[in-house]
C-alpha cells in the first residue's frame, strides 16, 4: 500500500464529499448523486458508497485494495435550487470516466462551476411574475386577473429574496410574510370591482410560493428507496406550504374578504 | 372600512421599497456607529500607542491622532512624517 | 375542442415552466427544451379533461408520461440530464390550488366551534390533501419512469453517455 495510492484515495474522498454534499444542496436527487458518485470514484479506481442524511453527506471511499476506507461527512451548504449546478455536475462525472480528466483538474472544474453566478435577478423577478400570470390564465381567469396577479407576484417575490437574503430571516418566515403582501394586493380584484375572476386571481397569486422541486424530489427518492430523504424533504416542503397558506389567510383576513 | 383596506394595499404595495430602504439605512447606521466607537479605541502605529480624538463631528475618514505624551494632534499624513 | 384553445393551453404552460424555471436556475439553453415538454404534458392533460372527460388524478399520470416519453430525446439533443429538463416541465403541472386548500381545511379545523363545521374542514383538509399527493406522486412516477427505462436501454445496447 503505498503513499501514493493513500493520499490520493484520501484526496477522492474529499472532493467527492464536497461534490455530493453540493449536488444534493442544488436540489439533485439521491439517485443521481449516488450515480454520479460511483462513476467519479470508479474512474479514479476506488469505490464510494454515500449515505444521506437531511442535513449531512457521509461519503466513505475504499482504495483499490478495499483494505484502507476514508470517511467525510460534509454538510449541505445553504444554497438555493441551481439545476446549472446540478447538470454541470452530472457532465462532471461523465467527463471525468470518459476524457479521464486528473483530479486536479475535476477540482478546478468544480470550482469554476460554482462560481458562475445565477441568472439576473431583475430578470428571474420579471418571468416568474410571467409565469404566475400564465397559471392565472391556465386556471381560467382574465386578463386583467392576469395583471394584478403579475403585480402580485412581482411585489411578493423580491419581498422574499430581500427578506430572505438580506435580511437573514427564515425562510418559512420570509414566505408568510411574501404570501400576505401577495394576497393583499390580489384582494384587489375584489375591492375595486375590476375583474370578473377575483377569486381565481387571489387563488394564484401565492401558487410561485409553491416549492415544487422538493415534492417532485421527495416522491424521486420514494421511487428510488431513499425513504428517509423522501420524508424528510416532503416535511420540509409541506411546512413552507402551510406558511404560505396561513400568509394568505392573513391577507385575506386583513382584506376582510368573504373568500371562503 | 375602505380607507383601511386601501391603507394596507398601499403598504404591500410599498413593502420592497420599504425593505431595500430600511437595510440600506441600518447598514449605513451601524457604519456611523462602527466609525464613531473606534475613536475610543488606541492606534498602535509606528511601535507607538495614540489615542483616536473626534475632530468635531466626524462625517468623513479621515481620523486625528493625539500623542498622549506630547498632547499633540496630528493626521494621519502629518504622523507618516514623524 | 378547437386547436387554439390547446395551443394557448401549451403556451401558457410553457411560460410558467420557464418562470418556475428560472427561479431554480435552470441553464438558458435548457429554457426551449423545457418550454416544449412542458407545453406537451399540459396540453395533453388539458385535451384528456376537457375533451375525453378524464378525471384529474389520470389525465395529469398521462400528461406526466408524454413529458417522460420525450424528456430522454431532449436530453441528448441539449446535452442536459434528463430530470433537469423533466422537473421544471413537470412544475406548472403541480395542484398548488389543492396544496393550499388542504391547509386552509386545516386552519379551519382549527378555528371551527362545534363538531359539524370541524368535521367538514377535516374533510377538505384531508380530500384536498390526499389529491394533491396522490397528483405529484402520480406524476413523478409517470415522467420519471420512461427516464429509468430509457436509461437501461441505454446501458444494455452501448456504453453510451445519455447526459
Amino acid at each position: 500500500m503505498t503513499t501514493t495510492n493513500l493520499n490520493s484515495s484520501k484526496e477522492t474522498a474529499h472532493f467527492l464529499a464536497t461534490y455530493a454534499a453540493t449536488m444534493l444542496a442544488a436540489g439533485g436527487s439521491s439517485a443521481r448523486c449516488e450515480k454520479t458518485v460511483h462513476r467519479i470514484a470508479e474512474a479514479y479506481g476506488t469505490t464510494a458508497e454515500i449515505t444521506i442524511l437531511p442535513h449531512t453527506v457521509m461519503t466513505t471511499v475504499w482504495d483499490k485494495d478495499h483494505s484502507q476506507s476514508f470517511s467525510v461527512g460534509e454538510k449541505l451548504p445553504a444554497t438555493g435550487l441551481n439545476f446549472y449546478v446540478i447538470s454541470r455536475l452530472s457532465r462532471l462525472s461523465w467527463d471525468v470516466r470518459d476524457n479521464g480528466i486528473t483530479l486536479e483538474d475535476a477540482k478546478n472544474e468544480f470550482r469554476s462551476i460554482m462560481k458562475k453566478p445565477r441568472l439576473n435577478p431583475w430578470l428571474v423577478t420579471l418571468l416568474t411574475g410571467l409565469a404566475n400570470a400564465s397559471f392565472c390564465r391556465l386556471f381560467e381567469g382574465d386578463w386583467r386577473a392576469m395583471l394584478i396577479v403579475f403585480i402580485a407576484t412581482v411585489n411578493g417575490f423580491w419581498i422574499k429574496n430581500a427578506l430572505h437574503k438580506e435580511w437573514k430571516w427564515d425562510i418559512r418566515l420570509a414566505v408568510l410574510f411574501a404570501a400576505c403582501c401577495s394576497s393583499v394586493i390580489a384582494c384587489a380584484g375584489f375591492m375595486f370591482q375590476c375583474t370578473d375572476t377575483p377569486d381565481i386571481a387571489l387563488g394564484t397569486s401565492v401558487l410561485y410560493l409553491v416549492p415544487g422541486i422538493p415534492y417532485i424530489n421527495s416522491v424521486s427518492d420514494l421511487i428510488h428507496g431513499h425513504l428517509l430523504c423522501c420524508i424528510s424533504r416532503f416535511i420540509e416542503a409541506s411546512v413552507l406550504t402551510a406558511c404560505l397558506g396561513i400568509g394568505l389567510s392573513v391577507g385575506i383576513l386583513l382584506m376582510n374578504i368573504q373568500y371562503f | 372600512m375602505e380607507t383601511y383596506r386601501l391603507v394596507i394595499l398601499a403598504i404591500s404595495l410599498a413593502m420592497p421599497l420599504f425593505v431595500v430602504a430600511l437595510k440600506k439605512f441600518t447598514f449605513a447606521f451601524q457604519n456611523y456607529k462602527k466609525r464613531t466607537l473606534s475613536c475610543q479605541e488606541k492606534l498602535f502605529l509606528n511601535n507607538e500607542c495614540y489615542d483616536y480624538v473626534t475632530a468635531g463631528h466626524m462625517a468623513e475618514e479621515e481620523v486625528m491622532i493625539k500623542d498622549n505624551e506630547t498632547g499633540m494632534v496630528y493626521d494621519d499624513y502629518e504622523l507618516e512624517q514623524l | 375542442m378547437i386547436m387554439t384553445d390547446i395551443l394557448l393551453d401549451g403556451f401558457f404552460a410553457a411560460i410558467a415552466a420557464i418562470g418556475f424555471g428560472s427561479i431554480s436556475n435552470v441553464p438558458v439553453r435548457a429554457f426551449k427544451g423545457c418550454a416544449l415538454l412542458a407545453a406537451a404534458g399540459h396540453a395533453t392533460r388539458f385535451v384528456l379533461t376537457h375533451a375525453c372527460g378524464w378525471g384529474l388524478i389520470p389525465a395529469a399520470f398521462i400528461g406526466a408520461l408524454v413529458i417522460g416519453f420525450f424528456a430522454p430525446k431532449a436530453s441528448r439533443h441539449w446535452r442536459i440530464p434528463a430530470e433537469a429538463l423533466a422537473f421544471p416541465a413537470l412544475l406548472p403541472m403541480i395542484p398548488g390550488m389543492y396544496a393550499y386548500r388542504s391547509v386552509e381545511g386545516l386552519l379551519q379545523c382549527i378555528m371551527s366551534k362545534d363538531a359539524e363545521t370541524f368535521t367538514h374542514a377535516f374533510y377538505l383538509f384531508g380530500y384536498n390533501g390526499m389529491v394533491c399527493v396522490i397528483i405529484v406522486i402520480l406524476m413523478v412516477l409517470g415522467a420519471t419512469v420512461p427516464i429509468i427505462v430509457d436509461a437501461r436501454r441505454q446501458t444494455d445496447n452501448s456504453d453510451t453517455k445519455t447526459a
